[in-house]
C-alpha cells in the first residue's frame, strides 16, 4: 500500500467524454472532469456555478411558441441594440432585458410578419444598418427596417430591381416563318410570318441556328412582330430563313413562388450574397455592388451581379455563409470558401470557388464567428467543428473542437457565442441540444488553448439562444401549474436561481409580501435576501411571504444543482499505473475563492451565512475504497462558489 | 507630179499622226494593268479581311475554352450563370469583330470593282483621245499643207 498526494490545479479541459475515461496517456486527462453540469469553466482554470436565469417576458400562448421561434440580435447603433424574437407571424423586440411594447403605436407588443412558425427553424438572417434582411426558400425574402424610435418597425418583402433569369427546362420552338431583325445591334423588331410569336415569348431567346445573332425578347408587338435586345449580333439585316432559327424557351425568374427563394444570405464586399434557393440550392447569386436588391448579370463587368453553381462530387446545398476573412460557404456536403488574391474584389470574372474540407454542416444553424475561426455544427450534429485558416496548408481547416466532449452535443438546434466580457472569462459558446433541452457550454480562450465544456440543465428545456452584445438571451420551455409556457430569460451573473425576479433600489419590496411571481405560480422557489439564504417558498396567486424584510435585494427563483466530479484519479507511480487499483481519496483540501456554499460527496463544507469565503477548505477522513477514487462537489444552496484547484491525498490498496 | 517637199509633208503628218494613235493605245494598255492590279489588290485585301474574321473567330474561341477551363477550375458549373454570360459576352465581341470582317471584305471586293471599273474607262478614254487625236492631227496637218500650197502644181 502506498500513499501520494495530487494536485488538480485547474479544469480547463472541462467535462470529457466517458469514451476517454481510458485515456490516461493525454494530458486533457489532467484538467478534465467527469461531470461539470450547472457550472462555467473559467479560462483561469477555476470551476463556479453557472450564472443564473433572470426572467424577462412569457411568450404569449396566442403566438404559438411551440410551433417555432428564433432568436435574432439587431444591432441598430452602439447604444441601441436588440433581440428580436420570431414566433408565427409576429415578432417581439426586446431591448435591455425588457419587452418594447406598443410597437407603431399599434397597441400590439409585436409586429406582423407573416413569417410562418414552420419557416423559423431554417429561416436565416443578415443586417446592414438599420435593415435586417430574413430569407427562406419558402418565403419571398423580406426586409425589416427599424425607424425612428425603439418601437418604430416595418416589414416588407424585398421588391428586386432585377431577379436573375435561369431556364430550369429548355425546350425550343422553331416557328415556320422567315425572320428579318431590323438592325443586327441593339434593341431592334424581328419580323416573321403571322403566328411566329406569343404573348409568353416575352424574356424569352430568338436564335440563329448558325450562332450569328440571338437576342432577347422585350415585348410583343403583334403574332409576327417582337422588340427585342441584341444578346450576340446578327450577320446582317436580311431575312432568315424558316429553319435557320429558333426560340429557346424556359426562362424565368430563379426565384419565384413556384420555383422557391433564396436559403441564406449574408453581406460581403458591398454585395448581398444569397446562398442556394429551394430550386438551386448550390447556386451563388451576388448582388451588383452596393446596388443590393439589383442581380443583374450585365456585362460581367466588376460590379456587375455574380452567380456561380458549385461544381463538386458531393451534395453542395448552401447551408449557411459567413463574411470573414474570406466569405466562406458552409453546404451539406462541404466547406467552401471564395478565394481572392490579395486585396482584388470579387468578380464575375474572377471569381473561385475553392474547396477546403468536407465534413458538411447542420441547416439552420448559422455558422459563427469566433477568436480564431467560424464555428459550425458537423451535418450530423455530433460535432462542433471549427473553421479556420491555416497558414501551413494555406487553406481552411475544420478542427474538430469537441472532439473531447462530442457526449455533450446532442440534436443541437441552436448555436450562440458570447464575446469575451471581461478578462476573467473567455468566449462562451452555447449549443441548445434539442434531445433533451440542455445547453452545452463551451468556454473558449484559443490563445491558451482552452475548450472547457460543460452542460446546463434547468428545469425545464432551453429551447433557443442568442447573444445581444453581451446579454445572452434563451427561450426556456417550463412546465408551470400544469402548462407548459415558454419564457424568455437572461443568464445574469449576478444571479444563482433560474427563472429568477431579482428586486433591489426601487422595487425592493418594504414588506415581507413579495408579488409578481405569477410566471412561478405552484412553483416552490428558493430565496435569497441579502446574500443569505431564507426557506423554500411556494408562489400562490403570484406571491409568497418572506421570512424577513430585505435591505439589499431579495432574489426568488427555481433551484438548479451544479455537480463537479473529477476523473478516477491517476497518480503514475514509479511502479506503474493505478487504473485498475482499489484506491481511496483519503483527504481533499479545496481551494476556494468568493465561495459561500459547497459540498463534497454530499457533506457541505462549513461557510459563515452571508459571508465570501476565500482561502482552503479540508475534509478528512474520507472513507472508502473503490476502483475509481473521484471526488463529486456540488451546492447544497443556490449560491456562489468558485473551486479553483483541488489536492488530494490518495492510499492505493491492490 | 507632186513636189518632195509635200510628199515628205504627208509623211510627217501621217506619222504624227500615228504617233498619237499609239500614244492612245499605250496610255489604254497602261490603265488595263493598273485595273488588273487594282484586281488583286483588292483581292488580297478581302483575303486579308476573310483572315481578320477567321482570326476573330478564332480569338473567340479561346476566350470561349479559357472561360470555360477557368470557370470549371474555379469550382462552378461553366455552363451557367456568370461565366456563361461572360461567354455570351465575349461570343457578342468575337461575333462583332467577325462582322466587321466581313463587311471589310465587301468593301474591299466593292473597291476593287470600281477602282477596275474607273481605269479601265480611262484606257477606254485613252485610247479614243489618241485616235481622235491622230484623226484630227493628220487632217489638221493636211489641211495646213494644202492651204500653204503644197500641192499646187510647179510651186516648190
Amino acid at each position: 500500500m502506498s500513499r501520494a498526494v495530487t494536485l488538480q490545479s485547474n479544469f480547463t479541459t472541462g467535462e470529457i467524454d466517458p469514451l476517454l475515461k481510458s485515456r490516461i496517456d493525454i494530458n486533457q486527462y489532467y484538467n478534465g472532469l467527469d461531470k461539470a453540469r450547472n457550472v462555467l469553466i473559467q479560462p483561469q482554470g477555476g470551476v463556479v456555478r453557472r450564472p443564473g436565469l433572470e426572467y424577462v417576458d412569457t411568450i404569449p400562448s396566442a403566438a404559438s411558441p411551440s410551433n417555432g421561434i428564433k432568436l435574432v440580435p439587431f444591432e441598430f447603433s452602439t447604444t441601441q441594440s436588440y433581440m428580436l424574437l420570431f414566433v408565427n407571424n409576429r415578432m417581439y423586440v426586446y431591448k435591455d432585458k425588457e419587452l418594447v411594447t406598443n410597437i407603431n403605436g399599434s397597441g400590439n407588443d409585436y409586429l406582423t410578419t407573416t413569417i410562418a412558425s414552420s419557416y423559423l427553424a431554417n429561416m436565416d438572417y443578415a443586417q446592414s444598418a438599420d435593415t435586417l434582411i430574413v430569407v427562406h426558400e419558402d418565403m419571398a425574402p423580406k426586409s425589416i427596417v427599424r425607424g425612428a424610435s425603439h418601437s418604430t418597425w416595418t416589414i416588407s418583402d424585398i421588391s428586386f430591381e432585377y431577379i436573375p433569369q435561369y431556364a430550369f427546362t429548355i425546350t425550343t420552338r422553331a416557328p415556320s416563318h422567315t425572320l428579318t431583325p431590323s438592325e443586327v445591334d441593339g434593341n431592334i423588331t424581328l419580323t416573321g410570318g403571322g403566328g411566329a410569336f406569343l404573348t409568353t415569348d416575352v424574356g424569352q431567346y430568338i436564335e440563329a441556328n448558325d450562332g450569328l445573332g440571338r437576342a432577347r425578347i422585350t415585348r410583343f408587338v403583334s403574332s409576327s412582330e417582337v422588340e427585342a435586345i441584341v444578346q450576340i449580333p446578327f450577320f446582317n439585316t436580311d431575312a432568315i430563313a424558316a429553319g435557320s432559327w429558333y426560340i429557346e424557351l424556359g426562362y424565368e425568374d430563379a426565384w419565384s413562388s413556384s420555383v422557391g427563394w433564396p436559403r441564406t444570405v449574408t453581406f460581403h464586399q458591398g454585395r448581398l450574397y444569397f446562398g442556394g434557393s429551394k430550386s438551386r440550392p448550390n447556386t451563388l447569386f451576388a448582388s451588383r455592388v452596393a446596388r443590393y436588391f439589383d442581380f443583374n448579370p450585365g456585362e460581367t463587368l466588376d460590379d456587375d451581379a455574380i452567380e456561380v453553381t458549385l461544381a463538386t462530387d458531393s451534395v453542395n446545398a448552401i447551408t449557411g455563409m459567413f463574411a470573414g476573412r474570406d466569405l466562406q460557404i458552409f453546404t451539406k456536403g462541404g466547406e467552401f470558401f471564395l478565394s481572392q488574391a490579395s486585396l482584388d474584389p470579387i468578380t464575375p470574372n474572377n471569381i473561385v470557388v475553392s474547396t477546403a474540407t468536407r465534413r458538411g454542416s447542420k441547416e439552420g444553424i448559422k455558422p459563427i464567428g469566433a477568436e480564431s475561426g467560424t464555428l459550425f455544427i458537423q451535418r450530423s450534429g455530433k460535432a462542433l467543428r471549427e473553421f479556420l485558416f491555416s497558414d501551413v496548408e494555406l487553406s481552411y481547416i475544420s478542427n474538430n473542437i469537441s472532439l473531447l466532449s462530442s457526449h455533450l452535443i446532442k440534436e443541437p438546434s441552436d448555436l450562440a457565442l458570447r464575446k469575451a466580457t471581461s478578462t476573467d472569462d473567455g468566449d462562451l459558446l452555447m449549443i441548445v441540444n434539442e434531445t433533451d433541452g440542455s445547453l452545452a457550454m463551451y468556454s473558449i480562450l484559443r490563445g491558451q488553448n482552452v475548450i472547457a465544456p460543460s452542460l446546463a440543465t434547468t428545469d425545464g428545456e432551453f429551447v433557443k439562444v442568442a447573444v445581444d452584445v453581451d446579454v445572452i438571451y434563451f427561450v426556456i420551455k417550463r412546465n408551470i401549474n400544469g402548462s407548459d409556457v415558454y419564457y424568455v430569460e437572461t443568464f445574469n451573473d449576478d444571479n444563482t436561481t433560474d427563472s429568477n425576479v431579482l428586486l433591489f433600489g426601487a422595487s425592493l419590496p418594504g414588506t415581507t409580501s413579495v408579488t409578481g411571481l405569477d410566471h412561478l405560480e405552484g412553483e416552490t422557489v428558493k430565496v435569497i435576501v441579502d446574500d443569505a439564504m431564507q426557506n423554500d417558498k411556494t408562489v400562490s396567486s403570484g406571491g409568497i411571504t418572506l421570512d424577513s424584510v430585505p435591505t439589499a435585494y431579495v432574489e426568488i427563483g427555481l433551484n438548479y444543482t451544479p455537480q463537479v466530479k473529477t476523473l478516477p484519479v491517476e497518480l503514475k507511480l514509479p511502479s506503474g499505473n493505478i487504473m485498475a487499483q482499489k484506491k481511496r481519496i483519503v483527504e481533499a483540501t479545496t481551494n476556494l475563492y468568493l465561495t459561500q456554499n459547497l459540498t463534497l460527496n454530499s457533506k457541505d463544507f462549513q461557510f459563515t451565512a452571508a459571508d465570501f469565503f476565500t482561502g482552503k477548505k479540508r475534509r478528512k477522513p474520507i472513507l472508502g475504497y473503490d476502483r475509481d477514487g473521484q471526488l463529486e462537489f456540488g451546492q447544497s444552496q443556490p449560491l456562489f462558489f468558485t473551486l479553483l484547484g483541488v489536492e488530494f491525498k490518495v492510499s492505493v490498496g491492490q | 507630179m507632186a513636189s518632195p517637199w509635200a510628199i515628205l509633208a504627208v509623211l510627217g503628218a501621217t506619222g504624227k499622226a500615228y504617233a498619237a494613235y499609239y500614244e492612245g493605245m499605250t496610255k489604254k494598255a497602261y490603265y488595263d494593268a493598273q485595273a488588273d492590279l487594282a484586281v488583286l489588290k483588292y483581292k488580297s485585301k478581302r483575303i486579308e479581311a476573310k483572315e481578320a474574321g477567321v482570326a476573330a473567330l478564332e480569338e473567340t474561341n479561346r476566350a470561349l475554352s479559357t472561360l470555360i477551363a477557368k470557370g470549371a477550375a474555379g469550382g462552378v458549373l461553366p455552363d451557367e450563370g456568370s461565366i456563361l454570360v461572360a461567354q455570351n459576352v465575349s461570343l457578342r465581341s468575337g461575333v462583332e469583330d467577325y462582322n466587321i470582317a466581313a463587311i471589310n471584305q465587301e468593301l474591299a471586293q466593292n473597291l476593287g470593282v470600281i477602282e477596275f471599273n474607273n481605269l479601265k474607262q480611262a484606257g477606254k478614254v485613252a485610247k479614243q483621245m489618241g485616235t481622235m487625236s491622230a484623226i484630227f492631227g493628220f487632217a489638221t496637218d493636211i489641211g495646213t499643207l494644202a492651204s500653204t500650197g503644197t500641192f499646187e502644181s510647179g510651186k516648190a
